[in-house]
């Protein structure tokens, strides 16, 4: 086993990973690169670390061995740091090592993400995004027009899939030149709202009908204890009636007011 | 034909002796072609990334294809109406570059391939010819690649003509956003060819469909065609929501009417934009958010396509029909690759099979037999 002491080591390839390296583990090297435990406060530059670079080993199944679950972001980090020494020949192995199918697809999302705040990257790390819903990303004009949106993501406390669609809009709206200012003004309240706010800047046409229907429901449709509500499923829209009943006798009820409206209102053009 | 919007022509060394390579061979710029054993680029993996799909657009490889060249048209799925053909896979993608273009989720392949066996297509052919020879089969080449974009360098259609002459119920559709006709007029009159193309206002073909012929260079083209003696259809697909659409597409009704009849042409169709959620990503990045489609209100329909408001979608449609009766009431219009539901509530208010004179179009009782016979041989 060949070792060296931690003070020879050089950390050029601290890609930050996202768990500390526990100090009761023995560290690794790559020759005189360290591969584990960057960031680890040893006072003692005499600690031992195992070399292991050898003829027989590859340096992806090392890395795969010291890290057997990475996240994106960190693959990403990871990526852009040993691509330029070129150590590793075939990244098709080392990243089918992490279950991902390398392509030039996925090497431009990485190139993209490593540029990316790294409170960003922490979202993506925790709600463990793949490539593909980073797509979005990929068609970032100016990156200075995306970045102050998402350095605040992590902040905002969207679900998984929540963020996957606000990161999708944000980036649509700013592509369709609307203004920082207004998008700003959006980004506030509840993960819900923000998620509501911007699809209705992103489908303008689609919310003013809505609205139009709900305008006119508001106005016309006077149904005791019947709600109505202008609503969108997919590629259709329309009104959905919502009622509660405790009897029979209460659902009749219900049924014969809404049938009498109807007869009422069905020449009026409210739906 | 202009071969200078190509980077390079790969010829597979097993095809070098086939009719197709002979011939164009002394063509092919040679500094730009290739022989080559492997698939060119095949190291790829995966979907291909925005600057491999360009790429593909830029490169020919000439293979033979290994399979069966009938196949199914794909708009033919449970729960979806559609014209319901068969088709001729002649090679697989197109050099023309239309952002809403579906091949954007379909192709995994590097480069854009044209087969040179098209002498054993013609075969099975003349072998469903055998059995199937009174039937109405309509056939189209141009699903994965445009019929005609390539057709002056291979001269593909000349043989297909030629055959389908022999048949007269079986229906050729060549489908193009070309406009290049010239080298088959000759072969007209046959009128169970139909040259076919896919049409949009100039503002949509100058927005969406690059590379692609003018409007007025379509409409010349399939002019020409009426004039030797071929049949014509047209396609409104897709229709593409703008904020001056109805001017648009008025106008373009205008341009059509003004120089075919409804007799003129056999099938006119009708079709709004749908693509897959995946092809999203690609088009943003191809085409960014200058484009109409990448800007589209589009949403989850019940086949898990992206379309626009059902509601737009048929007042889209309304508005065509209604320009297209205003002008002549017999023109007849069909909807393809929609729901049921559209149909219904559409203008015609009823199935494709029975409106007047598409009933044969949606025979998928041939179809179901041809389709078991087909497997059987498989
Ligand atoms: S002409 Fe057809 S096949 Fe070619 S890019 Fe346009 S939509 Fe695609």
């Amino acid at each position: 086993m060949i070792t060296r002491y931690l003070g020879d080591c050089n950390k050029s390839y601290d890609f930050k990973p996202l768990v500390q390296w526990p100090s009761t583990l023995p560290f690794f090297c790559w020759d005189d690169e360290l591969l584990c435990g960057f960031d680890t406060k040893i006072k003692n530059e005499l600690q031992i670390v195992i070399n292991l670079k050898s003829s027989e080993t590859q340096m992806a199944d090392v890395l795969a061995f010291i890290y057997p679950q990475l996240t994106l972001p960190e693959l990403a980090r990871l990526y852009t740091k040993l691509k330029v020494i070129k150590e590793i020949k075939d990244w098709g192995h080392f990243f089918s090592l992490y279950k991902i199918r390398f392509c030039e697809n996925l090497i431009s999302t990485l190139d993209i993400l490593v540029q990316t705040p790294i409170s960003f990257q922490l979202w993506v790390s925790q709600k463990q995004i793949q490539a593909r819903e980073l797509s979005p990303l990929k068609c970032i004009s100016n990156f200075v027009d995306i970045e102050p949106f998402l350095n605040k993501f992590l902040e905002l406390n969207l679900t998984r899939s929540q963020g996957i669609q606000v990161l999708e809009l944000l980036i649509e709206l700013i592509e369709m030149k609307i203004s920082k200012e207004v998008l700003h003004s959006l980004m506030n309240g509840s993960p819900n709202s923000i998620h509501v706010k911007l699809m209705e800047m992103r489908y303008p046409l689609a919310t003013e009908k809505q609205n139009n229907v709900q305008n006119k429901l508001d106005n016309i449709f006077k149904v005791t204890g019947v709600e109505a509500l202008s609503r969108r499923y997919g590629d259709k829209s329309g009104v959905e009636v919502k009622f509660f009943s405790e009897t029979n006798k209460d659902f009749q009820q219900r049924l014969n007011s809404l049938n009498k409206w109807y007869e009422t209102n069905k020449d009026q053009d409210w739906i | 034909m202009d071969l200078s919007r190509f980077d390079m022509f790969y010829i597979d060394h097993e095809v070098l002796d086939s009719p197709l390579i002979k011939r164009i061979k002394s063509i092919l710029p040679v500094e730009k072609t290739k022989v080559v054993s492997k698939i060119p680029f095949s190291d790829s993996k995966g979907d291909l990334s925005k600057s491999e799909f360009d790429r593909s657009k830029k490169n020919i490889f000439f293979t033979k294809f290994k399979g069966s060249f009938f196949k199914r048209c794909p708009g033919a799925r449970p729960g979806l109406s559609c014209c319901n053909y068969f088709v001729l896979n002649l090679g697989l993608q197109c050099d023309m570059n239309c952002s809403y273009c579906y091949l954007q989720s379909f192709i995994n392949t590097p480069l854009m391939t044209v087969y040179t066996n098209i002498d054993e297509a013609i075969e099975e052919l003349e072998n469903l010819k055998l059995i199937h020879e009174k039937d109405n089969f309509r056939i189209g080449t141009g699903e994965v690649i445009d019929s005609l974009s390539l057709d002056d360098l291979t001269l593909y259609s000349r043989q297909l003509i030629d055959f389908f002459k022999t048949v007269p119920n079986w229906k050729l559709e060549l489908k193009t956003k070309s406009s290049k006709v010239d080298h088959f007029l000759n072969l007209g009159p046959a009128k169970n060819v139909i040259a076919s193309w896919s049409v949009n206002p100039q503002y949509i073909i100058e927005s969406e469909e690059h590379g692609t012929a003018s409007l007025k260079n379509r409409l010349l083209a399939a002019k020409k065609c009426l004039d030797s003696g071929f049949s014509l259809s047209f396609h409104i697909d897709p229709m593409i929501w703008h904020p001056e659409w109805k001017k648009n597409y008025s106008q373009l009704v205008n341009e059509i009417t003004q120089v075919f009849s409804p007799s003129d042409v056999l099938v006119l169709s009708v079709g709004a934009l749908r693509f897959q959620p995946e092809q999203k990503a690609i088009m943003r990045e191809r085409f960014g958010f200058k484009s109409w489609v990448t800007r589209a209100e589009v949403f989850p329909s019940s086949d898990g396509k992206l379309r626009y408001d059902k509601k737009l979608r048929l007042e889209m449609f309304d508005y065509i029909v209604k320009e297209f009766k205003d002008k002549n009431p017999l023109w007849n219009i069909f909807f393809c690759m929609e729901t049921p539901e559209t149909w219904l509530k559409s203008t015609f208010k009823s199935l494709p099979k029975s409106v007047h004179g598409l009933k044969e179009l949606f025979d998928h009782k041939i179809i179901k037999n041809t389709e078991n016979r087909l497997s059987l041989r498989n």
